[in-house]
């Protein structure tokens, strides 16, 4: 069966995408960028952060543009006012409560958009203490975004390893093990892929980390190897 | 594996979908959700521990802890609301002895909060071990915990 | 007609039950033993506040607040045949004169009763009691004498929208449900009714149940369906008590099962109940958490039409909505789209509550005022010496609409345009010693509380709104802070994934755009005009105090201070502001005063 061709404007630039694409797919055809910050190429896309939001004329709200499909006929834009309020008030919201310090994309996005999340200091930010409970990495959840990604590779997008869920909804909803245990103590394999993924700054390789504290070489060995491993060098 | 459990488990197939209903079960047995018992269910659904935790904490029914002998429900509908239900919470709690919401040390009473018991004409109203007292003043929630606390001592 | 024709009815909805109704039948029915009357409960009547309320039939004479000894004297005029009880009728609040039958009661007769024709009247856990009043007719026709096509006409042509607040029209719901190609469908039913302030679906479900299962067993049949779900919250035994019991007897008659009234139609329904999360309202979060997952919605579309529970095509309405559809099959199109306005049809359903003297359940045609349900039906204010203030309509997600809206008539579209919306039922009315600043935080604490956490604008912004508004309403509000809320709101609006979110800051903008004043009166001049807000009022002895005693023998932080006989005052380092010498102080005297705006705190 031939592709079925659909014919959309996209910030005034015709484009004609196979039927089924996604609006962001169908953006990136027509060289125009929307920022992202869940989406991620290799897990399963859930439009959640909304700051790939865009306005589809006749739609009632904005959509997704990661998730949702481009319909034939469709005029999106990207950059209209509705669509940077939106995300203005969204990044500001992100850089009041979360610590994006590490996060150099995000901190564009910020300068980028014209944002002031000084507006919003007043508000209580999430605090949680850094979890170090293993040799690899260091989980520093004031600075998670809640993207999702590090839940989807562990799980169905990538490891089957299934160590890293949630816990509780709403502001407390936090990436989590099975009744916060240590994730030493959990399935966990140490494959990495959470790191890789993460956007922000909030899971970090342990000797990198360290390393960056100015702690010398030797030391971070010593650190984060086990004994046995020490005992043969 | 407990009894309790094993008789539980025998009425349900194992399907990802009987999570909640299990889970409702497992907590009306114990009163809240065990560790050990999360991880039984999460064997015989074949549903990854963490997932379990992840569902069980996402709804406000859910417990973790053991609840107290007297379980009361005070009710924040707006009906209550408007009719004085922050005064009421505050006198529950200050009458079995808790700051805000939780259960007390000696597990005698947990209290918590509902979003609603639609019978918002009672308003305000509180759910006592599951029965509705309503249009309640402070000095009616202090009269309704002494006679219930006398009636557990009695029996 | 003879005395052996009575029936008595007692009602057993939820209110009426914890205000003892059980013991009242047990009573009853003990006394009447041997006698020709029959007692019967009932669900839900509707008149909450003057519960228990007993009724007796043919006649409809309508008992009042029936305590435990009213019993006696009830057998009595029954069994000897005298005449009515005529202090237990229902005294009007104007002419303080007894109206012996409920169709003499004003907040009865200005009512429409389709959806609760039964409720009240039928016994909700015998079905004999259903089928003598018409039930299962509707289904029956359907089946046998109606094509699925014709009845997803019948629903179209009626003009019904969805009951569960957003107004969808549900004819279209139930055709592309069944234009979506597949040999499995499923009907879900939506009995999670969340909102603060409101037991109408479970009024319904508790008082007739079988309207229920009836309206989703024509729903199966008419969109190709052979299983349903109820989905419930838990916090509503006896709904699901009812509906269970309800669902059994249906299956043993027939009208439940495989082969439905011996025809080749199969359908059956189970109870999901809901384990507490307002968000599985939305219907793709329900569809998720019925699969055994997290409550939380995703982006649409696909819409559940097509995509829906174990990704088959699935149906979705509110028990209202179900509980419409036999009316409609019943009595035609065009009879349901003769009641109501242009656009919205039939009749809507409230859960009256708040300041107002007859709480309840009511039920009008579309089209009616505001000001006719709560000053007609309602009775007006609770306390009939306080003003007005505001009506909130759509719960978490609706608004505040003040005096000069009372006129606005209630149908989905006039509400929406006003600000508010139609939401599904709950109709809570406020006078002037609610703070509007305080109920605006009270909605966005509990959106806070309720959003699921899933998408950043909802899970964050509510969480910032509501920081804000406590700031307000304890005193600590700086200038600035409603342009800061407003922005946040069209961010909150335009940005989230769904319905909760998006709809989340609706009871701010209405307060905002109606009692700004209050707002500017916390922020600006530390005052509280309804004098609520604890932070911002101080309590005060006045010397017209003639020393009782009362207030400072009551007063748990011993903050005030005088000689019996002497006028007592008030130290205000030492005051909690827990109202009760405000409470205490006999009305007579009535000496204490609260005081509000830029306070000095040490009493003079």
């Amino acid at each position: 069966m031939s592709e079925k061709y659909i014919q959309l404007t996209i910030d005034g630039t015709p484009i004609s995408v196979p039927a089924g694409t996604t609006i962001l797919d169908a953006a990136k055809e027509a060289d125009v960028e929307i920022p992202v910050l869940c989406y991620f190429a290799h897990t399963t896309a859930n439009g959640l952060c909304r700051l790939c939001v865009v306005e589809v004329e006749g739609a009632r709200m904005l959509q997704a543009a990661c998730v949702v499909a481009a319909q034939d006929g469709a005029v999106v834009h990207t950059r209209s006012p509705k669509v940077e309020r939106a995300r203005r008030t969204l990044l500001e919201m992100l850089a009041s409560t979360v610590d994006i310090s590490e996060s150099p994309e995000l901190q564009a996005l910020v300068a980028e958009y014209e944002c002031f999340p000084e507006r919003f200091e007043g508000g209580k930010k999430r605090q949680p203490v850094v979890i170090d409970d293993n040799p690899v990495y260091l989980r520093d959840y004031s600075q998670c975004v809640m993207c999702w990604r590090c839940v989807q590779v562990c799980a169905d997008d990538a490891q089957f390893t299934y160590a890293l869920n949630f816990s509780g909804r709403g502001f407390d909803t936090q990436i989590a093990t099975f009744f916060d245990k240590p994730l030493t103590e959990t399935t966990c394999v140490f494959c990495g892929n959470c790191i890789g993924v993460c956007p922000t700054g909030a899971l970090k390789a342990k000797r990198e980390y360290l390393i960056e504290q100015g702690v010398a070489p030797e030391q971070v060995l010593e650190l984060t190897r086990l004994k046995g491993r020490k005992n043969r060098t | 594996m407990e009894e309790a459990l094993s008789e539980i488990f025998l009425q349900f197939e194992g399907k990802r979908e009987e999570i909640i209903p299990i889970l409702q079960r497992v907590q009306e047995n114990y009163t809240y959700l065990p560790e050990d018992s999360m991880r039984q269910i999460a064997r015989f659904t074949k549903v990854p521990e963490s997932d379990i935790y992840g569902v069980a904490t996402f709804y406000a029914q859910f417990r973790f802890t053991p609840t107290g002998r007297n379980h009361i429900c005070v009710c924040r509908g707006t009906a209550c609301h408007v009719r004085g239900a922050p005064a009421i919470l505050e006198e529950v709690a200050a009458n079995v002895g808790l700051e805000d919401e939780g259960t007390t040390e000696d597990l005698e009473y947990t209290l918590e909060t509902v979003a609603c018991i639609g019978c918002c004409a009672l308003a305000p109203a509180i759910t006592y071990n599951e029965e509705v007292h309503g249009n309640l003043t402070k000095n009616k929630v202090r009269k309704l915990i002494k006679a219930e606390a006398g009636k557990n001592g009695s029996e | 007609m003879e005395a052996n024709d009575k029936t008595v009815l007692i009602c057993r909805g939820t209110g009426c039950e914890s205000a003892k109704s059980p013991a009242i039948q047990t009573e009853l029915m003990s006394g009447l033993q041997g006698s020709d009357v029959e007692v019967k409960f009932t669900g839900c009547h509707g008149m909450c506040q003057q519960g228990p309320i007993v009724i007796v039939e043919p006649q409809g004479t309508f008992y009042a607040n029936v305590k435990l000894k009213d019993v006696e004297p009830i057998v009595g005029s029954l069994k000897n045949g005298g005449g009515p009880v005529e202090k237990l009728f229902y005294k009007d609040p104007a002419t303080k004169e007894g109206l012996s039958t409920y169709h003499d009661i004003p907040f009865y007769s200005r009512q429409k009763r389709l959806v609760l024709q039964n409720c009240g009247r039928i016994d909700p856990e015998d079905i004999d009691d259903y089928l003598a009043e018409g039930g299962y007719e509707g289904l029956k026709k359907a089946i046998f004498d109606m094509t699925p096509d014709a009845v997803v006409q019948a629903v179209l042509d009626s003009g019904l929208r969805g009951r569960g607040g957003g107004g969808f029209p549900t004819g279209r719901k139930w055709k592309f449900t069944q234009d979506a190609p597949s040999d499995t469908k499923y009907v879900l039913c939506n009995a999670d009714e969340g909102d603060p302030g409101a037991f109408m679906d479970r009024s319904v479900l508790e008082g007739d149940p079988h309207a229920v299962l009836e309206g989703m067993a024509i729903a199966g049949f008419a969109i190709g369906a052979q299983k349903g779900y109820i989905y419930c919250r838990a916090e509503y035994p006896l709904a699901i008590k009812r509906l269970q019991i309800a669902i059994e007897q249906a299956r043993e008659r027939g009208y439940l099962g495989k082969g439905i009234m011996d025809g080749d139609f199969d359908f059956d329904i189970d109870i999901f109940h809901g384990a507490g999360a307002f968000v599985c309202g939305e219907e793709t979060a329900l569809i998720t958490s019925i699969e055994g997952n997290r409550g939380m919605p995703r982006s649409r579309p696909p819409y559940p039409a097509v995509k829906g529970l174990y990704d088959k095509p699935t149906l979705l309405n509110n028990v209202k909505t179900y509980a419409n559809v036999r009316l409609i099959i019943n009595n035609g199109a065009d009879w349901f789209a003769s009641i109501g306005t242009e656009k919205s049809k039939g009749t809507a359903v409230f859960a009256l509550t708040g300041k107002i003297a007859n709480s309840g359940l009511v039920e009008v045609p579309m089209g009616i005022t505001l000001r006719e349900i709560i000053f007609d039906i309602g009775g007006g204010m609770l306390d009939p010496n306080k003003n007005f203030k505001a009506v909130q309509t759509g719960g978490p997600s609706g608004g505040c609409l003040p005096e000069s809206f009372l006129d606005t008539p209630v149908d989905y579209d006039s509400l929406i345009e006003a600000g508010s919306m139609m939401g599904s039922g709950g109709m809570v009315v406020m006078d002037e010693d609610t703070c509007m600043v305080d109920v605006a935080r009270y909605f966005l604490d509990f959106t806070e509380k309720e959003s699921c956490g899933k998408c950043v604008p909802c899970r964050l912004g509510t969480k910032q709104m509501l920081d804000i508004l406590e700031d307000i309403v304890e005193g600590r509000g700086k200038p600035g802070d409603i342009e800061l809320l407003e922005d946040l709101a069209v961010g909150i609006k335009a940005g989230s994934l769904c319905g909760l979110g998006q709809t989340a800051p609706n009871p701010v903008l209405t307060t905002l755009r109606y009692f700004r004043d209050e707002y500017e009166a916390h922020i600006n001049h530390h005052a509280c005009p309804a004098k609520q807000c604890k932070e911002l009022i101080t309590y005060h002895i006045l010397d017209t105090c003639v020393g009782c005693g009362l207030c400072r023998r009551n007063c748990s932080t011993n903050a005030i201070i005088g000689e019996q006989k002497e006028l007592h005052y008030i130290d205000q380092s030492l005051c909690h502001k827990c109202g009760v010498c405000f409470e205490v102080c006999p009305p007579k005297v009535f000496s204490v005063e609260i005081r509000t705006g830029e306070v000095k705190l040490v009493e003079s």
